[in-house]
Order: C-alpha cells, then structure tokens, then sequence
C-alpha cells in the first residue's frame, strides 16, 4: 500500500510523468496559494471519487461505468465549489473557472478507471491521496519557481482569512531583477519543459539501476 | 424535488446515448481505425483503445 | 461589444491554448501530424458549437426559472457528454468518410477543457445569443489554428536531435512557450 502512495510522486507523477491535468497545473501555479489551494481540492475530489466508485464497484453495470464516474465527479466538485465558495473565498476568487474545470482533470476520470474500479476501498483511498498529493507536489515545486521569479518573494496566506500571511519571504535585493513573463503563459510553458525533463531524467536513471540490479 | 427530477432525467438521457452509442457498429472500413493520439500511451486517459469491452474497441 | 473585435480576440489575442492554458492535453497528444490536428479541430468546433447553443437554452429556459443555478455544472456536462456521444452515433450510422475523419476524435473532447470552459464562459460573460454564437465559433476556430501551427512545428521537432530527456513533451513545451510569446505581442490590441 504505501507503494501505491509512493507511485504518485515520482514514478507515476501525475503532472510530470504522466502529463494529465496539465491545464489546472500551469494556470493556477502563478503563486503558491492559488497552487496550494488547487491541490488540496483536487486531492479531495479525487479521494471522495476514488471511495465512492470503489464501494459502487460491484453494483455499477460495465457498459454505463463512464457514465456513472462522470455524474460522481461532477457532483463531487460543485459540492467542493460550493464549499470553497463559502469559506475560502480569496481562493475562490483566484482560482476562477478552473475549480469548474477540474471536473474535466484526466487524472480523476483516469484513477477511476485505472484503479478505483478494481480494488477495494483502502487501496483505492491511498491511491487516491497518493496521486492527489502528487499533484500537489507538482503544483508547488511550479509556483514556487515562477513566484520567486516573478515576484522575488514567495507568500503563502490562510486561505480561510486572506489577510493573514503564515509563511513568506521576500528578498529585496532580488527586486530589480525579477522577471514578470515567468508568470505569464511563457513562464508556465517553460517551467513545465524543464521540470518535466527533470523528471524524464530521473525516470530514465532508476530504469536503468533496476535493469543492472536485475542483470546482476 | 424538482432539482432531483431534473438530475435524474439528465443522467438517464446521458445513459440511453451512451449506450445507444456503445452499440452502434463502426461503418465499414473504419473498424481498424486507431487514434493517433500521443497520450494514449497512458492508461487513464478516456480515449485509450486498450480496454476490452471499454469504451472504445480496439 | 462589437462582435468581429470579440471574434479576433477570441482567435489571436486572447487564444485559449497559449493566454488561457486550455486543452492542453489533445494539444500535445494530437498534434503528430498536421492532418490529424485538421480533424481534431473541426471536431472541437462542431462539439463546442452545437453543446454551447444548447447549454445557453438549458440555463436561460430552465435553470434560472427554477431558481437551480447550482445545477450548472453538473448539466452542462452531462449536456456535452451526451451531446459527444449522440454527434458519435449519428456520424457512424450515416456518414463513414466523416467518421473516417473526425469520427475517432470525439470521445476525447468529452474532457477537453475547451468545451466546459466556452459553455461556462457565455453565462458568466451574459453573452446574448448572437454573442453566444460568435464567441462559440471563434474560440474552437482559434484553438484548431494553433492546433495546426503546432503540429507542422512537430513535425520538424520530431525529427531533430534533441537531447534524450527532453524527446517527446519537454521539447513541444518550450516550442509552445516560444509560441506563446510570439502571440503575446498581440496582447492589448483590442
């Protein structure tokens, strides 16, 4: 099981490796409250969807499964948005039309299909939290390099009461030498290129130590 | 109540296209067609032909 | 607003792959080939033209008499995916050549961002129909004119030497970042 956790960060990232939810990822990833935010609701969605397919496993006929998982995604976020909605408000704000849009996320529909339907609740629920926390993970390391870029600093704000900042820095000497395009589509576009040949890198390296602890 | 009505008609709508879809043959010449689509590589995705009995047959 | 100014900003200012990161997934996945991204434009246009008209008369006809505004998300895509799979069904019972050509791309828009985010966008805009119409035409049209611009660019990429981790989508993305900023010169002119 915590194989399966593993899974989501780094073999079968998500956002790196697997390049699903690539929309949401370079959208919201202009700073790291949008970026937490983000994560932490997809990690629901796809937590609560990944429960729930998988307690309906047996009870779903095989030729409506689409149909089904579809309906249960799509009740699943506007009952989150309607809750982002209410507490969060700042981040509902920032976050637009793509908390509509993660609905839509391949990754949910995909761990649906790929997982949920076919394992029992505990393995599906860790699954679900794996790949949500993944993409998270993704998320941040994104923002964090374009906001820092951006901006020279990086803030991260309570997301139930904006006013409040719980962590941030800035460095000022960096100030006259930031970079505004980074948060811009090119900034997004570029970030991803290299983080996800990062990790293509680093794929390519544990294939090839497994293959030499095989040979061996 | 009405909201509920209201949902259920548009999934079993949703449902009775699907299927209808589902069942309905490939016209001739096109049953080996594949899509050319990179990501498809990927299980998740919904537009693998991988799965049998899935939504698409390979 | 007058409308040509809202159709050009909708295909070249403010394109929805490279200033509104959407579709991005058909957007590497199908762009091998330049025929192949012809179809998957024309298919993304018809599926958004047609799932917004009916959209907006779901929303205005029934959702706002009935007080159910929180109903739209989870009509709007219940609406485009029975929409993608009744466009499916009729191409393949009376027309082979189009199914020939655009007919395997339709399951994929179910979840391309594009669709949802257009059928959005003309409630939260109060487009009127007219505008309705024409910001449905234009942004699929712009979509396809980026789709195929890229995949003529891959195609060459594809056959350079790149170096070994960047093969594949790490490269397509900085071309699409050089893409991008290429089009941001044409930010603020409408």
């Amino acid at each position: 099981m915590w194989q399966n956790f593993k899974n989501g960060f780094i073999k079968e990232n998500p956002v790196f490796a697997l390049f699903l939810g690539m929309c949401s990822a370079l959208a919201i990833s202009t700073s790291l409250n949008n970026a937490i935010g983000m994560g932490v609701c997809v990690t629901l969605v796809l937590l609560f969807s990944n429960v729930i397919i998988s307690l309906m496993r047996k009870l779903i006929p095989d030729e409506i499964r689409i149909p089904v998982y579809i309906v249960v995604i799509a009740s699943l976020v506007t009952i989150v948005e309607m809750l982002v909605h209410a507490y969060a408000p700042a981040l509902y704000q920032s976050l637009g039309v793509f908390l509509s849009l993660v609905v839509v996320n391949c990754i949910i529909l995909g761990r649906a299909e790929a997982f949920a339907s076919k394992n029992g609740v505990a393995a599906s629920a860790v699954d679900g939290i794996g790949m949500g926390l993944g993409y998270t993970f993704a998320l941040i390391l994104i923002s964090a390099v374009r906001e820092f870029l951006a901006t020279g600093g990086i803030h991260f704000a309570n997301p139930f009461n904006s006013e409040q900042i719980l962590f941030g820095f800035s460095i000022d000497a960096l100030k006259g030498f930031t970079i505004p395009l980074m948060s811009g589509p090119v900034g997004a576009f570029l970030t991803f290129a290299c983080f996800a040949a990062l990790f293509a890198m680093l794929k390519e390296r544990a294939a090839q130590k497994e293959k030499e602890a095989q040979k061996k | 109540m009405k909201a509920v009505i209201y949902f259920v008609v548009l999934v079993t709508v949703y449902c009775v296209f699907y299927v209808l879809n589902h069942r309905t043959k490939r016209p001739q010449g096109c049953e080996d067609l594949r899509q050319e689509c990179e990501s498809c590589h990927i299980v998740s995705c919904p537009a693998n032909g991988v799965y049998e009995g899935g939504k698409h047959n390979a | 607003m007058n409308l040509l100014s809202l159709a050009l900003a909708a295909i070249l200012i403010n394109n929805v792959v490279l200033t509104k990161y959407l579709g991005l997934c058909p957007f590497f996945g199908v762009s091998k080939s330049s025929k192949s991204a012809v179809g998957m434009g024309l298919a993304v246009t018809f599926v958004i033209f047609g799932a917004s008209l009916i959209t907006y008369f779901l929303y205005y006809v029934i959702l706002v008499p009935n007080k159910m505004e929180y109903m739209r998300l989870i009509t709007f895509i219940l609406v485009i995916a029975s929409f993608v799979q009744f466009v499916e069904m009729f191409i393949k019972k009376f027309s082979a050549s189009l199914y020939k050509a655009l007919g395997i791309y339709l399951p994929l828009i179910t979840t391309n961002c594009v669709v949802l985010y257009v059928a959005q966008d003309n409630i939260t805009q109060k487009y009127d129909l007219l505008t309705t119409c024409v910001n449905s035409l234009a942004v699929p049209i712009g979509y396809m004119l980026v789709l195929v611009l890229f995949s003529c660019m891959r195609e060459r990429l594809d056959s350079s030497a790149t170096p070994k981790s960047w093969k594949g989508n790490p490269i397509a993305l900085v071309a699409a970042a050089l893409m991008a900023l290429a089009f941001s010169g044409l930010a603020g002119i409408v």
